[in-house]
This record gives C-alpha cells, structure tokens and sequence, in this order.
C-alpha cells in the first residue's frame, strides 16, 4: 500500500485551503465592487 | 382524509422543540456574562429569569415528551417552525423585561427579527440600551443567520436521519458533508473563523476612528454579528452611519457580501474549488442583478442632482443596494432618506433588489439568486424550443457546486416558491397601503420584511398599527422559513382538530 | 444693630437667591429645537418641491441635544451625536416615558470644543445636553454625502449624570422561583430517562 498522507500535513493543507479561500472570496468581492464603482463613475460621466 | 396525529408524533415533536429551546437558554448565557461584567445586575437578572423560563420549558417538555422514534418528514418540519415559534416568545423575555419595549407584541416583532435576520426593530431608546441587551439583540441576528436547528444539530441532537429532517425545515436543504450534523459543523468553521477575522478588521477600524478599544471591539464584534448574518442590527440608532468612515462601510461590504453567500460555495471555496466563486450560477446572478440596480438608482439619483460628487454618490447607492440586495438591512442614511432624497424611483429598484435576496442556504434571505437563475434558464430553454425544429432536445444546464441539467420539476419547485413570495409581497404591501401609507412605501416595508432584509423608510415605528406589526412579523417568518415548514405546523394543527 | 439687620437680610436672601437659581433652573424644562432633528432628516432634497426642500441645506442653525455614545477624534475635528428626542433629559432606566426611538444628529466639530463634554449617554449615562450653531448639509461633500451639521461653536447647556438602574425585588423573586423550577425539571427529566432506558440515550 502507499504511504498514508502523515495527519499533520493534511491538517496543513486543510487550514491553508481555508485561508486562501477566505482571501479569494474576500478579493473577488473588493474587486468586484471597484469594478461597479467604475461602471458607475462611468454612467455619471456620460448622463450628467 | 386528513389522518390526526397521534400521541407519539406529539412526544416526538414535544421532545426536539424542548431541545432546541434548552439551546437558546444555553445561548443565552452569553449575555448574561457580558452584563455581569459591565456590572448591569438589573439586566443580568432579567437575563437569570429569561434563562430559566428556557430550562423550565425545555426540560419540562423533555420530561413529559418521552419517546425513542425518530423524526419523519413532517415532524422535521413542525419542529423547525414551532421551535422558531417557542424561541421567539421565550426570546423576548430579555426585551420586554428591559422596560424599553412598548409591548409583548413589539418583543415579539424584535426577537423574530433577530432571528430572521431580518434587522427591523421597535425597541425604544436603543442609544441606552445594556451592553447585555445589545450582545442579546446581535447573538439572535448570529444564531439565527446559523439557523436555530443547526445549533441545536451541533450540540443537542444524535445524528440521526430525522435531524436531517428539521435541517431542511428551516430552510436549508444544502449538505455540505454526507453526515447533516458534520454540516453543521462545517458551517459553524466558516462562520467562526469570519466572526475572529471581521470582529479584528472592525474593532481595528473603530479604534482608528477614535473608538476606545473596549466600544471598538464590543461594537466591532456586534457589527460584524449584524454583517454576516446579514441581520442588520448595529449598536445605536444611527446604525452603521455612526461611522462615517468609507474603510469601515468597504468592511462591512465585504462581511455582509460574502454572508450573503451559500455555505455550500463557502464550503467549496474552503476545500480547493475556488473557481466556484465566478462559475456559480447564485454569484453570478447575484452580481448582474446588483450591477444593474445600482446602475439605475444612480443615473436616477445623479440626474436628481442628490449628492454631490460622484464618489458620495456611489458611497451611498452601491451601499445601501448592496446591504439591501444581500438582504442585510444596514443603511448610512437615515430611513426617511428613502422617501426625501432617493424618491419613488430610488425605492422601487431597491425594492427590487430586496425582493430578489441573497442566496440560497446563506443568512440571506428573498426569492434567492438560484431560484432567479433557474427561471432565467428556463426562459432561455423555452425560447430556444419554439425556435428549434420540433424533433430536436433542448436541454439547458446551470452550474452550482455541481453542474445540474433543469428539469420541468426544477423548474416548477423553482417557480412555486417565487410566486410564493410575490403573493406575500403584494398582500402585505396592499394591507400597508390600505393603513394610508402611500403603495411604494407598503411595497418596500413589505418586501423588507419578507426577504429579511430590515431596511425601512419609515413606516416600521413603535406607534404603527398593531395589525401591520403582526403582517410584518409573519412576513419575516414565512419569509425566512421559506414557507413550507409554517404550511406543515399550520397543516398539523388542522389534523390535530379535524383529522380522523 | 437694627441698621445692620436689614442689608444683613438683604444680603442673605440675595445670597440664597444665587444659591437656588442655578437648581431651579435645572429643573426648568429645555425648549425643543427649531428645526428639530426630525424636521432636518426630512428635508426634501428633490429638485422642484419647495415647500420643504433644500429649506435648511447649507444654512446656519442651532442644535442642541444629549451627547451620545462617544466622541470620536480624528485629527482637528471629532465626531459626536446629539440626541433630541423624548431621552435627552432622562433615559427610559430613570422612568422616562416611552416616545419611540432616538432622533438626532452627527455633528462634525472642532475637537477641541468637545474637551468640555463630561459625559457621553449610554445605559448607566444621560450624556451632556450640549448646543452647537453649524452649518447643516443634507448630503455633506466633504463627508461623502453623510447629512450632517459642521459645528463652529460648542456650549454646555446641562452636564451629565450617572444613571442607575434598580433591580426590582419581583424580579429577584422570579428569577429564583424558576431556578428552582428549572432544576426541578431537570432532575426530573434525567431520572425519567434513566427510568425508561438505563443504556441508551438520546
């Protein structure tokens, strides 16, 4: 049989996936809303 | 023929509801530490009083509701809405013992909005309420955004297939793990870790403000309870105007955003799926939707000539679309604002936007982002069909979590539940209106309350007609509850009394 | 000696007269503002609707109301919030009668003035009644497009006071009546269970 991944290392892994989650979430959603905020500096610019 | 219910579907239903409320007088000795250490003994004995009426009724029904058989379907669901009901009566000891209430019933309104996440409250003199009150009023937006059940699944419950059952009573139907209590435990992770992170980033934020850290951290930790939970509670009347900081509303943004989002996609994000974010069909429909409402509110508000400039101007609109689109209810205008300043076409959109919600099995509440893109799909396939040749097979697929193909059942579970809402909107905007209040004003108090939201534009007061205080209230918890499990109580309650 | 008595009456009367006048003023009750904070939040700012709109925007008024909260400094200026609603003078914890919510305004003033404010209003605070005379903006520019008022002049109208909130002796005797029942039920509860199944739980 293979070795079985050491307990210590998946728990690594996990809470590293956890992490980065957050941090992708979290940028996605700033990032998202600087975009919106350009969309509509834009829309007042061209209706004003 | 209605079958009555007979005395062991009474034991069985007696015996979890008991549970969960022993659940919510455990919860509530969180307040009661916080009042003991600010010294607020007349609060801390309102909370001992509030904390045993719990025990008596939880270990009271346990006792006299002894039974070994397991939870069907509609005991899950009759559990979930009745222990929702016994919560909030129970709940709102603390409220109506703090001499700030007008009335049972403005308890009764207050605690089921903290449940529902919903945010509107009629508690008077807010601005002086108890520390413990507060930390009451923020912990019913955390644990309710959580659900009842589900903190009821983690500590009280055996895994057994009947607490499946009640998961799903209240609303949520998404397993992020095959075992329902390691669900639970799953979205218990992602909403602690998020409460030790925003509580830091705003308690951080507050005290370069000027807050002193101990008022920095209380109310970062509320705020953030308020966020997440997509409640919109906050610890003074001016809710999170108090502020007056753009670094502080982009916190709040971010929290009450991804609150918004289904723990499912959490879930995903956390364990290495992170295209999820940008392939679900809820995201997706969610940011075109509030893309789109912001837009408009603010070509309407530009023209209007509101604001100033056009940072404020954006400050202000994508703000409150976003808190209201998520249905969380924050707001850094005053509520009247809606009427005098955005006028009746600023509050039709955002109307809109409250009406369609967050996503599905989130804190959030509305129709909900997958329902919008199941319909959207289906509309798409529809027109497809009638311009392809008769032989071909049009099939349309959506993407949440997993790839899924829509199917006419889909599809028409879909549609129920949205013109459920509707219907729910219209009657109860229709009730506002009949009061005297003008139609877009019923309309979004109306839709505010149903999809949980909490925004107001004024209508909700202590001094409001008592009828439109229990509507608003019945609203929220249909609303929340997503009908069916309310359907099964009230259907329970007909076959106890007519069945044979 | 009768030449001294009178102006020695005279003098001591006077006396007391000072002596009083600040404690009866204290009871005197504090006028309503004009425009009140409700009558600012509603100012129409709709192009077009002039009976109401842009009325008070950009002019110079007087707002007086209780402290709330905290001040929050930040640089030369700080932020505080005056409550006048039916709280200001006394809190619901003190027997106030129940009126609705809290109304009142985000002030926006030197930091400075604020040193003068000794208490800020919370559950075991009535905060200082303070006046300012400022600028009111329905949507600030400076403070993206908060409404506010940019405070030039700070006065003290009344100090603040601590507040305390008795517990009532039913309370007390509730609260222990259901300890009792609580613990009642739950001995109750865990030997019916062991009763009914010794080896499995639920």
């Amino acid at each position: 049989m293979a070795d079985m991944p050491r307990p210590e290392a998946t728990r690594r892994q996990q809470i590293t996936d956890y992490a980065l989650g957050i941090i992708h979430e979290s940028l996605w959603i700033l990032g998202w809303c600087l975009l919106a905020y350009v969309m509509a500096v834009v829309a007042i610019a061209v209706f004003r | 023929m209605i079958v009555r219910p007979r005395k062991e579907d009474h034991l069985v239903i007696g015996k979890y509801t008991g549970k969960v409320i022993v659940g919510v007088g455990l919860l509530m000795c969180i307040p009661l530490v916080t009042s003991i250490a600010f010294a607020e003994w007349d609060t801390a004995v309102d909370f001992i009083i509030a904390i045993s009426a719990c025990m008596v009724f939880g270990f009271g029904t346990q006792a006299l509701c002894r039974t070994h058989k397991d939870l069907s379907w509609s005991h899950g669901l009759v559990v979930a809405s009745g222990s929702w009901f016994f919560a909030t009566a129970l709940g709102a000891l603390p409220h109506f013992l703090s001499g700030h209430a007008g009335s049972y019933l403005d308890t009764l309104f207050d605690v089921m909005s903290g449940y529902t996440t919903t945010g509107l409250y009629l508690l008077q003199d807010l601005d002086h309420v108890a520390n413990g009150l507060n930390m009451w009023r923020h912990l019913l937006t955390y644990a309710g955004g959580q659900g009842i059940v589900v903190i009821a699944l983690t500590f009280l419950f055996k895994g057994t297939a009947g607490a499946y059952k009640v998961y799903v009573g209240e609303g949520k139907d998404e397993r992020l793990l095959p075992n329902v209590i390691q669900t639970a435990r799953a979205i218990w992770l992602v909403s602690l870790t998020w409460l030790g992170l925003g509580t830091l980033f705003l308690g951080v934020r507050g005290m370069m403000l000027g807050q002193g850290p101990v008022r920095a951290f209380l109310q970062g930790l509320w705020v953030f309870m308020g966020a997440w939970s997509t409640g919109g509670f906050a610890p003074q009347s001016y809710n999170t105007f108090w502020f007056h900081d753009i670094g502080y509303e982009v916190i709040c943004v971010v929290i009450f955003i991804a609150g918004s989002f289904n723990f499912a996609m959490h879930w995903a994000m956390w364990t290495g799926k992170r295209e999820e974010i940008r392939k679900n069909v809820e995201t997706i429909s969610f940011f075109i939707t509030l893309t789109v409402t912001t837009l408009v509110v603010t070509f309407f508000l530009a023209q209007a000539n509101i604001y100033p400039d056009a940072m404020s101007l954006f400050r202000k609109v994508f703000y409150q679309l976003a808190s209201a689109h998520t249905t969380t209810g924050f707001s850094t205008i005053y509520s009247r604002s809606f009427v005098t300043q955005w006028g009746p076409v600023g509050l039709i959109v955002t109307t809109i936007a409250m009406a369609i919600g967050a996503s599905a099995c989130s804190t959030g509440g509305g129709i909900k982002g997958i329902r919008m893109g199941v319909i959207s799909k289906a509309l798409v396939q529809d027109v497809r069909r009638m311009i392809s040749p008769e032989s071909s097979v049009i099939m349309e697929k959506y993407h949440h979590i997993k790839d899924t193909w829509l199917s006419d059942g889909l599809v028409r579970g879909a549609m129920t539940v949205t013109i459920a809402y509707l219907t729910l909107y219209g009657i109860g905007a229709i009730i506002g209106a009949m009061y005297g209040y003008p139609l877009e004003q019923a309309a979004f108090e109306m839709v505010s309350a149903c999809s949980n939201t909490g925004l107001s534009c004024g209508i909700t007061q202590p001094f409001m007609p008592d009828l439109l205080k229990v509507v608003y209230t019945l609203g929220m918890w249909l609303g929340r509850l997503e009908f069916m499990s309310v359907f099964a109580l009230i259907g329970y309650g007909v076959a106890v009394v007519r069945g044979k | 000696m009768r030449n001294r008595l009178v102006p020695g009456m005279l003098l001591v009367t006077m006396l007391f007269a000072l002596a009083a006048a600040p404690a009866m003023a204290a009871d005197a009750p504090i006028p309503p503002n004009n425009p009140t904070s409700t009558q600012l939040v509603n100012t129409q700012n709709v192009p077009g609707d002039i009976t109401k709109g842009l009325f008070w925007n950009g002019k110079t008024v007087t707002f007086h109301g209780e402290a709330i909260g905290e001040v929050m400094v930040r640089g030369d200026y700080a932020w505080i919030h005056l409550n006048d609603d039916a709280y200001m003078e006394k809190n619901v914890e003190e027997g106030a009668t129940l009126a609705g919510y809290n109304s009142g305004m985000a002030i926006w003033v030197p930091a400075e003035l604020t040193k003068q404010i000794d208490t800020y209003g919370d559950y075991k605070h009535e905060g200082t009644i303070v006046e300012i005379t400022g600028v009111f903006n329905a949507a600030c520019k400076e403070h993206g497009g908060d409404m506010d008022i940019h405070a030039t002049s700070l006065r003290i109208i009344r100090p603040g006071h601590l507040v305390v909130d008795p517990i009532a002796p039913w309370k007390v005797w509730l609260a222990l009546a259901l300890i009792a029942l609580a613990f009642g039920l739950w001995r109750l509860d865990r030997m019916t269970r062991n009763r009914i199944s010794p080896h499995r739980g639920v």
